[in-house]
């Protein structure tokens, strides 16, 4: 069989696990994964490519938000889906009993362990207010079409 | 059932309530408010949402549902050294 360049498909999910670095790294506490939260943002917040840790400028507000936001539950470890590293947090994001009322339309997902709360992935969706009630955020299929980050 | 509302708790029987769906390529959308039952909102009369984001401004619960059909991704390309 003939040579062939690639990027390596079990890299990818390497990557995912922090097993690569190219540039200067950072020493970690121990081999367990990080923590991380997901925090919404008003319409107005200009949330993108451009983040690189969570800023609470934009950041919703309101009754029963906590600046921040919630914590991502993250049972399942990055895998690989033919030649794409997915993953996808393994529960919906619940912010429970707020009131938003200024319109928001993103979610940063950032990682908490991190001293400065480096940015991972930005996802939008259609402008929502909550009046005392609960918003809830449902991840796509965990797939290599459709997880919420993939590296094909 | 009780409803949390701005107030206080309500039973669902003596409150309006008006559910929509949204879905396109990006979510599907559920959300649900609850208004006083005779309240004066223009929306219930029009049947034309008071904002994009909202149904009836003068509601007293509005919970929200979005599920997301698709995530980001990275291409990953190794560069072709040397090859003419």
């Amino acid at each position: 069989v003939a040579n062939s360049q690639a990027f390596c498909s079990q890299a990818k999910v390497d990557l995912m696990n922090g097993l690569h670095a190219l540039g200067a790294s950072v020493i970690r506490a121990g081999t367990t994964k990080d923590s991380y939260k997901a925090a919404l943002y008003l319409v107005s917040a200009s949330r993108g490519a451009g983040d690189t840790v969570y800023n609470s400028t934009g950041e919703v507000s309101g009754s029963g938000y906590s600046a921040g936001g919630v914590a991502a539950t993250t049972a399942s470890a990055p895998s690989l889906s033919g030649t794409t590293a997915i993953f996808t947090p393994s529960a919906s994001f619940v912010y429970t009993t707020v009131t938003l009322a200024t319109a928001f339309d993103a979610v940063l997902f950032y990682n908490d362990t991190s001293s400065t709360k480096l940015a991972l992935s930005v996802h939008t969706f259609g402008s929502q207010t909550v009046t005392a009630g609960t918003f809830t955020l449902t991840m796509p299929t965990n797939d290599a079409s459709n997880a919420l980050i993939r590296i094909a | 059932m009780l409803i949390t509302t701005t107030l206080g708790d309500r039973d669902d029987s003596t409150l309006r309530k008006t559910e929509g769906t949204v879905d396109n390529d990006v979510e599907t959308t559920t959300w649900v408010e609850y208004c006083v039952a005779d309240c004066p909102g223009v929306a219930h009369q029009t049947g034309r949402p008071d904002q994009p984001y909202l149904f009836c401004a003068q509601h007293i619960h509005r919970s929200v549902h979005v599920t997301l059909k698709q995530g980001v991704e990275l291409f990953a390309v190794a560069a072709d050294l040397g090859k003419e």
